[in-house]
C-alpha cells in the first residue's frame, strides 16, 4: 500500500526531479516509520491523500516561479519608455498597464506562499501581455540601445513566464476547481488602504468599468496635463485647451479599447458575489 | 484542530519544536500531536510543505542522516529561524492579550 502511495504522489508531484525524489524519500521514512507503529492502513490514513500533498508543493513551485517574471515585465517596460517609436507609444501603454496590473496583484499576495491556480492563471496571462507588448514596441525601436535592453529584459521573462505556465498547467490539471479570479479584487485592496477611499472602492466595485472609466480620465488629463506643460504658455488660452481635449480624447479612447480588449484575458470582468466578499 | 486553523501559526509552532532539538517530520508531527496533548493532530503530510518553505526562507536548514537505517531528513534551526522564532513568539503572545482583554479573560 505504502509503495503504491509513493508511485501516486510522485506521479503527481511536477518537482525538479532532486526535489521530487526527496519529498518521496522523506515521506518513505515517515509512512514507514508510522506504519511501524500503526500499520500501513492507519498512516496512510493520517497522512491524508498524496493529491492534497502534491497540491501544496505544486502551488508554492508556480507561485514562487511566477512572481520573478512580473519584474521582468516591469523592466522591459520601463527601458522601452526611453526607446519610442509610433508604434512603441501604444505599446508602451499597454505593457505598463498590463505590467503594472499584475505587479500590483503580485505585491498584494507578496505573503503567501501558495496561490490557487485560478489567480496564477490571470498572473501569467497579465505577464505575457505585458512581455508581448514590450517586445512588439521594442521591436520597433530598434537598433536604439534602451529598445535592445527591453528585447533582452522581455526575452528574459518570456524564459521565466514558460516555466511559471508549465507549473500552473500541473497545479490546473491538480486542483478539482479552480478558484474564480477577481484582478478588480486586488486593485481594491490598495485602495482601501487610503484613508477615506472605502467609498471610491465600493462604487467601483459596483462596476467594474467604472475602474476604467477612472483610469480613463485619469489618463487622459495626465497627457492633457503634460501637453500643456511642456508647451509653454500659449499666448491665448483656446489652442490649448483644444489640444489638450484631444490627447483627453485620445488617451481616454486608448484605455477603455484596451480595457474591452483585455479585460476578460486579464481578470477584469469577473465580478462574482464570492469574490466581493473576499478581506 | 482542523488544518485550516493552524493556518499562519503552523510555521512558528514547526520552528518551537525544531528549536529544542533538530528532528526528522515524523519527530516533528509527533512532538507537535504531544504538546497540544493531541489538539493539533492535522495530516501529517501538511507538515512537509511547510518544512520545505521555511527552508526555503532559510529558517531552516536540512540534511539526510547517515547514521539512521533509512534515509532521513533531519531539520534544524538557522540563526535566522531562531530571530523568527523570536518574533513569532511576541507577535503571538500580543495577540493572545488583546483576545484575552476583548474576551474578558484577562484579570
Amino acid at each position: 500500500m505504502i509503495d503504491a502511495y509513493l508511485r501516486e504522489l510522485e506521479q503527481m508531484l511536477r518537482l525538479p526531479r532532486r526535489s521530487r525524489r526527496r519529498v518521496v524519500a522523506e515521506v518513505r521514512d515517515h509512512l514507514l516509520l508510522a506504519s511501524e507503529r500503526d500499520g500501513e492502513r492507519a498512516a496512510l490514513a493520517t497522512f491524508g491523500d498524496a493529491r492534497s500533498l502534491a497540491l501544496s508543493f505544486t502551488e508554492e513551485l508556480a507561485a514562487a516561479h511566477s512572481r520573478p517574471v512580473v519584474w521582468a515585465a516591469l523592466a522591459a517596460t520601463a527601458l522601452l519608455g526611453f526607446a519610442l517609436s509610433p508604434v512603441g507609444l501604444l505599446a508602451v501603454q499597454v505593457a505598463a498597464t498590463c505590467a503594472v496590473l499584475t505587479a500590483l496583484r503580485t505585491l498584494r499576495h507578496r505573503r503567501d506562499p501558495a496561490l490557487p491556480a485560478g489567480k496564477l492563471r490571470y498572473v501569467n496571462r497579465g505577464n505575457g501581455a505585458a512581455l508581448a507588448a514590450a517586445a512588439v514596441g521594442a521591436a520597433f525601436g530598434l537598433p536604439q540601445p534602451p529598445a535592445v535592453a527591453a528585447l533582452i529584459a522581455a526575452a528574459f521573462g518570456a524564459l521565466g513566464l514558460a516555466r511559471s505556465v508549465r507549473h500552473t498547467t500541473a497545479l490546473v490539471r491538480l486542483a478539482d476547481d479552480p478558484t474564480q479570479d477577481d484582478a478588480v479584487e486586488d486593485v481594491l485592496a490598495f485602495v482601501e488602504a487610503v484613508p477615506l477611499a472605502h467609498s471610491v472602492a465600493r462604487w467601483i466595485r459596483a462596476h467594474p468599468w467604472r475602474l476604467c472609466a477612472l483610469v480613463a480620465v485619469s489618463a487622459g488629463s495626465a497627457a492633457a496635463a503634460w501637453h500643456g506643460i511642456s508647451e509653454g504658455p500659449a499666448p491665448t488660452v483656446g489652442p490649448t485647451l483644444e489640444a489638450g481635449a484631444i490627447l483627453l480624447a485620445v488617451e481616454g479612447g486608448a484605455v477603455v479599447a484596451c480595457y474591452t480588449v483585455l479585460r476578460r484575458w486579464l481578470g477584469l470582468a469577473v465580478t462574482t458575489s464570492e469574490s466581493r466578499s473576499t478581506p | 484542530m482542523r488544518a485550516e486553523a493552524l493556518k499562519g501559526h503552523l510555521e512558528t509552532l514547526l520552528l518551537a519544536i525544531v528549536d529544542d532539538a533538530p528532528a526528522h517530520g515524523y519527530a516533528i508531527i509527533e512532538e507537535l500531536r504531544r504538546r497540544s496533548s493531541g489538539t493539533f493532530d492535522l495530516p501529517e503530510g501538511t507538515v512537509y510543505p511547510a518544512l520545505h518553505r521555511l527552508e526555503r526562507a532559510g529558517l531552516l536548514t536540512s540534511r539526510w542522516d547517515a547514521a539512521a537505517p533509512r534515509r532521513r531528513r533531519v531539520y534544524r534551526l538557522t540563526t535566522r529561524g531562531h530571530r523568527a522564532l523570536g518574533r513569532g513568539r511576541t507577535e503571538w503572545q500580543a495577540f493572545t492579550s488583546a483576545v484575552d482583554v476583548v474576551l474578558g479573560g484577562a484579570a
